[in-house]
């Protein structure tokens, strides 16, 4: 149809990048930064992509909402080193239950 | 690749020729003759090293390689093995070698959980899946201080001795019987990557692997195969983890339970070649000297000899204070080259240029 598929993923690609640094940028005045910083948020976003629902604005707006607050609640009610756990078992329980996410077709 | 070749190859891979066969008992008897005349501690912890990276890697492969399911996450099951077998040593008292088993039940009930959990699904689900487990598991680890003794770690103070009836086999003081109990984990990881790939479980796992969707019209229930093969994958990583831990006599969450261990797992079989039986081998023969030669500055050693550099110069003193920290830097770029250049891992380059010199 005309498409120039390897143009559009690099743009998808650089698109999101471009994201992610402007969430990076946005984060470093509030939190300490070192050169492994990446690696927990890597994990992080797609958990969030899933829960919300993969290919949805609204679900992945949901998502980060409902992380944000799931981590917060586990750091002060069970214990801060436990906080990311609550994150990872959050999102088992997602592809156990609604694996398509909130707000996503389902993809099974 | 001409239909000689494929021949060929099938060939080999279902029943070797006597040349093989015999050149392949020659090598085993060699290995269990090697402490006899080696007695360097050094030769032997590089042997063991050796070893224990074949099982990781064929361990990865039965899941990986030939049911095409990659998992980020084997330092899960690396490290049930290794504490397992640990905590119960040192707080219980208990053997490693009755450790070792509880540390394959533990290994496997994970791999059935997450087998159960991201098996239905299909796409990136059981790649990030597994990298959560582990993670939840290298957390679980620094966090339940009573039973793991947190980012502390396990230190064994002394390993009980091995005894048949009344007589003592071995004492486990020098490398030796470490050497041949590796040796022997290493083998049997083999003949069972070997046998897995010869029976019908293995055609199943292989007609998954090349079409999902072909495989379920002939009648392969995936999730039950997938989950299978984790199990088999699950238990020699966790056979690993134990061995791991009581020949280094110390575990903490970062080096039996990261991401880097996991990474490091799938990168033998990448390195050496995915689906294939000698792949881990070739790739730990090429990188457990490789990260060994960056760590201990052999590599500087080698350009001062060859006269490269003074060792006096600005250049060589460069040299010498850096070189040793940047292996990780080395090792990195030199698997990135691998990746790019050799997409087949080494074994399969070495077989690509060995026909194209057959055919020239």
């Amino acid at each position: 149809m005309g498409i120039n598929v390897k143009w559009m993923s690099i743009l998808a690609f650089g698109l999101g990048s471009a994201l992610a640094g402007t969430a990076g940028a946005l984060i470093s005045p509030t939190y300490y930064i070192f050169p492994q910083i990446g690696g927990t948020f890597t994990l992080k976003a797609f958990v969030i992509t899933v829960l919300g629902g993969m290919g949805s604005i609204l679900g992945a707006t949901l998502g980060g909402i409902i992380i944000g607050i799931a981590e917060s609640l586990g750091a002060v009610y069970i214990s801060s080193g436990w906080k990311d756990v609550v994150v990872f078992v959050l999102f088992l329980l997602v592809l156990l239950f609604k694996p398509a996410g909130l707000m996503g077709k389902s993809r099974m | 690749m001409t239909m000689n070749t494929i021949t060929s190859l099938m060939r080999t891979r279902t029943g070797a020729s006597p040349v093989t066969t015999v050149f392949g008992l020659l090598v085993i008897a060699g290995l269990f003759l090697f402490p006899n005349f080696v007695q360097s501690p050094y030769a032997l912890h590089i042997m063991i090293l050796f070893f224990l990276s074949t099982i990781q890697g064929e361990a990865w492969n039965i899941i990986g390689g030939y049911t095409g399911q990659y998992s980020v996450g084997h330092a899960a099951y690396f490290g049930a093995g290794a504490y397992t077998t640990m905590i119960l040593m040192q707080y219980r008292q208990i053997p490693p070698w009755y450790g070792m088993i509880a540390g394959i039940g533990i290994a496997l009930v994970v791999s059935l959980i997450i087998g159960a959990i991201c098996f239905r699904l299909r796409g990136p689900y059981f790649v990030l899946a597994s990298i959560a487990v582990a993670e939840i598991m290298r957390l679980a680890a620094m966090n339940l201080k009573e039973l793991t003794n947190g980012a502390e770690g396990i230190l064994i103070t002394d390993i009980p001795v091995f005894k048949i009836g009344d007589t003592v086999v071995t004492d486990f003081l020098t490398k030796v019987p470490f050497y041949y109990i590796g040796l022997t984990i290493a083998l049997l990881t083999i003949l069972a990557t070997w046998l897995v790939q010869n029976s019908k479980l293995g055609y199943c796992f292989q007609a998954i692997r090349e079409d999902q969707d072909a495989a379920n019209s002939l009648g392969i229930n995936l999730s039950i195969y997938k989950s299978s093969a984790l199990a088999i994958s699950a238990i020699f990583t966790s056979l690993a983890g134990s061995f791991y831990g009581v020949y280094i006599g110390f575990i903490d969450p970062p080096t039996v339970l990261a991401l880097d261990i996991s990474v490091q797992i799938v990168l033998i079989c990448i390195i050496g070649g995915i689906g294939t039986i000698w792949g881990p081998v070739v790739g730990s023969l090429v990188l457990v000297p490789l990260s060994e030669a960056l760590r201990s500055n052999l590599i500087a050693q080698a350009i001062f000899k060859a006269g490269l550099a003074s060792e006096e110069s600005g250049v060589g003193t460069f040299l010498k204070e850096n070189l040793a920290h940047a292996h990780a830097l080395i090792y990195g770029i030199l698997v990135v080259v691998v990746i790019l250049f050799m997409p087949d891992g080494v074994l399969g380059w070495v077989k690509k240029m060995t026909a194209a010199k057959g055919r020239g």
